[in-house]
């Protein structure tokens, strides 16, 4: 899958958030956006997968050439998108296993139950995680890690061609973001030509995870693109240079 | 049977003034009337059809007339001229009751002697003309009953179906009355139900209302001996131009007793729902407990939920709560579960089934569950009620509340392969 976007413009409740963004990601590839709070990062990934509340008012999203635009948010995960939310949500009632068994069954897996339910063990055993939890209702009454967590092996079990993974490390301890980090190198390997966009405030995961472009996005712009060394720079000197231009 | 326009004054206008606005053509089958609906063909297809999967044998079936007799020894219907055991619901002085009273013209009498376990399963259909059925039960000690009642009606008839409980328990008795509704759209549903306990029994009154197109339901339940408790669980699921009024008062009368009140209604379209639930402690009755949770979702902007909680406590040494919240459907809910690839159609399913999911453990068997979540996704994918729907989940679905006690993914009362 290539994702492309080209000049875009994007609009929260009639403020211009992103203001003329243009990014390629083709199969394969890891890419990182880093930005201060209030950048854009979030409604970035929103605007991708087509967020109800975020108005595209010029500019282009495409996926192997061909306009999302119109497309509803299924729609666009069926394509191959996917999108590990911050802040997930949580449903009253809908079981883990309900909701990713709906999920699954979505995508066009017709895989046995049985066979559904061993991937599902074994990526929990792989994430360090209880396997009480995922009887639980969707997210509810889960820990910052075991969101995190329970998005990833989401991931792993719905299989996207592209995943956006929105701040994976916040709200986790290093041992955990670790665990995260490998399940999502393993991911990738699993599948030479999936590819990853991380958005993140931090370069604590890019210790883990070696991103091959680096883009750093100000004000609803990429304001400077590089490699590891970027990171590094931001490391020293943080924002301050790119707030201040 | 009596028409409504020929109904004493009084009792007209008590109906009038309390339940909510019946149109105008079906206030005649209310007292009578109905359809030409080939009522034996509509239960032979209902028995031939969805309900031989669940293998339910029916120990009575009443419509415009006894449809089914069946030989479950603790059942028993009275006809029209054994009438006197009816005055029992008839001298209670509640206007409504004495409404159903007098038009009533099947006695179900349900009789479990001490020591005894017994189950029964009664259809009730309101096809062909209207259905006033009062079913009183009497449990002796230490006995135990699981009640089944389901109402449906034929598509395209107009009717009504009136249908009392009264329920006395004797000690240590445990009782699980199940009441399914899902008559069809030109019905008009009145339910009434009143009970009295023995000391340490137990009643859990589980309602679906998922049928009708007025619903209205006045019910009583004391917890009124020590260590008695009374559990009702009520599920409405609305569409079209549904209306409900549910009104249901739980009260505490004996020392450490338990009684509570979950109500939960999910509204399509322009349906509307008053729920009424009413808890009450009287003096004397420490160490009780007792909850009144009304939950409302709303599918659609026209639907419409009035949660009307309250609670009088007059003891000090008690434990007491009520509650009410509704609001519509959670819109970054929708996006979440939409972004990992679910239709908008089955995320608005996995809304609702988790919405009653916590209902739905109520139901002490699986069987009746999957009744229950059928009425409940049958409507929500076609609109339609009054028929039965096949039965079947053909989703996995777990109860997330059971789900991860021990055994993973214990707790699945449907786990296909």
């Amino acid at each position: 899958m290539i994702l492309e976007i080209k000049d875009l413009h994007v609009s929260l409740e009639d403020k211009e958030i992103i203001k003329g963004l243009n990014l390629k990601i083709n199969e394969g590839e890891v890419h990182v956006i880093m930005g201060p709070n209030g950048s854009g990062k979030s409604t970035l990934a929103k605007s991708i997968m087509g967020h109800p509340h975020v108005h595209i008012t010029s500019g282009d999203i495409l996926v192997d050439g061909k306009s999302i635009r119109e497309l509803k948010t299924d729609e666009r995960a069926k394509l191959g998108l996917f999108l590990q939310f911050q802040n997930p949500v949580e449903v009253e009632g809908v079981g883990f296993i309900n909701f990713l068994h709906a999920a699954k069954q979505s995508m066009g897996d017709e895989s046995s139950t049985k066979d559904f339910m061993k991937g599902i063990k074994d990526n929990i055993s792989n994430l360090k995680m209880g396997e009480n939890f995922i009887g639980r209702s969707l997210n509810q009454g889960f820990s910052g890690g075991e969101k995190k967590k329970a998005e990833i092996l989401q991931m792993a079990v719905l299989k996207p061609k592209m995943s956006i993974l929105d701040e994976p490390d916040s709200g986790l301890d290093i041992d955990a973001i670790k665990v995260v980090s490998e399940n999502v190198n393993k991911f990738l390997e699993g599948d030479k030509a999936r590819s990853l966009l991380i958005i993140t405030h931090y370069s604590r995961i890019l210790s883990f995870i070696k991103p091959d472009f680096v883009h750093v996005m100000v004000n609803g712009k990429v304001v400077a693109e590089g490699k590891e060394e970027l990171i590094e720079k931001l490391e020293r000197e943080g924002y301050d240079s790119y707030l201040k231009e | 049977m009596r028409q409504y326009d020929s109904l004493p004054q009084e009792t007209s206008q008590i109906y009038k003034k309390h339940f909510i606005a019946v149109p105008f053509e079906l206030k005649n089958y209310i007292g009578g009337g109905g359809g030409a609906v080939d009522e034996k063909q509509f239960v032979r297809n209902l028995l031939e059809g969805s309900l031989k999967e669940i293998n339910i044998k029916f120990d009575l079936i009443i419509g415009s007339e006894t449809l089914q007799k069946g030989d479950s020894g603790c059942i028993t219907l009275q006809e029209p001229d054994q009438i006197g055991a009816n005055d029992r619901m008839h001298q209670n002085d509640d206007k409504f009751a004495a409404f159903i009273n007098a038009n009533s013209r099947h006695t179900v009498s349900i009789k479990v002697p001490s020591g005894e376990k017994a189950r029964a399963n009664v259809l009730l259909v309101n096809s062909n003309s209207p259905v006033n059925v009062q079913v009183m039960i009497d449990m002796g000690d230490n006995s135990s009953l699981e009640l089944f009642e389901l109402c449906v009606s034929n598509a395209g008839s107009t009717s009504s179906l009136g249908l009392m409980h009264e329920i006395r328990q004797g000690r240590d008795a445990n009782a699980e009355i199940n009441v399914l509704h899902n008559e069809n759209d030109k019905s008009v549903v009145l339910a009434y139900a009143k009970n009295a306990m023995g000391q340490n029994s137990h009643l859990r009154f589980n309602t679906l209302y998922t049928g009708g197109s007025h619903s209205r339901a006045r019910n009583t339940f004391k917890a009124d001996s020590k260590d008695s408790s009374v559990d009702v669980n009520e599920i409405i699921f609305g569409s079209g131009e549904q209306k409900f009024d549910i009104s249901t008062y739980v009260i505490n009368e004996g020392r450490e007793s338990n009684a509570s009140l979950e109500s939960r209604a999910a509204l399509m379209d322009t349906s509307f729902c008053m729920m009424k639930g009413f808890a009450k402690i009287v003096k004397g009755a420490s160490k009780s407990r007792s909850y009144v949770h009304e939950r409302g979702i709303l599918l659609d902007k026209g639907a419409k939920v009035d949660g009307l909680p309250d609670m009088s406590v007059d003891e000090n040494d008690v434990k007491a709560t009520h509650s009410s919240a509704t609001a519509p459907v959670d819109a970054e809910a929708v996006f979440y579960m939409m972004s990992k690839g679910i239709t908008e159609r089955w995320v608005r399913r996995l809304l609702v089934n988790g919405f009653f999911t916590e209902s739905m453990t109520k139901f002490g068997s699986s069987v009746m569950k999957e009744i229950a979540m059928s009425l409940i996704n049958s409507k929500l994918e076609t609109k339609v009620y009054g028929d039965m729907p096949a039965i079947g989940i053909k989703d996995m679905w777990v109860i997330a509340s059971d789900a991860g006690k021990g055994d993973l993914f214990k707790g699945h009362y449907k786990y296909r392969e």
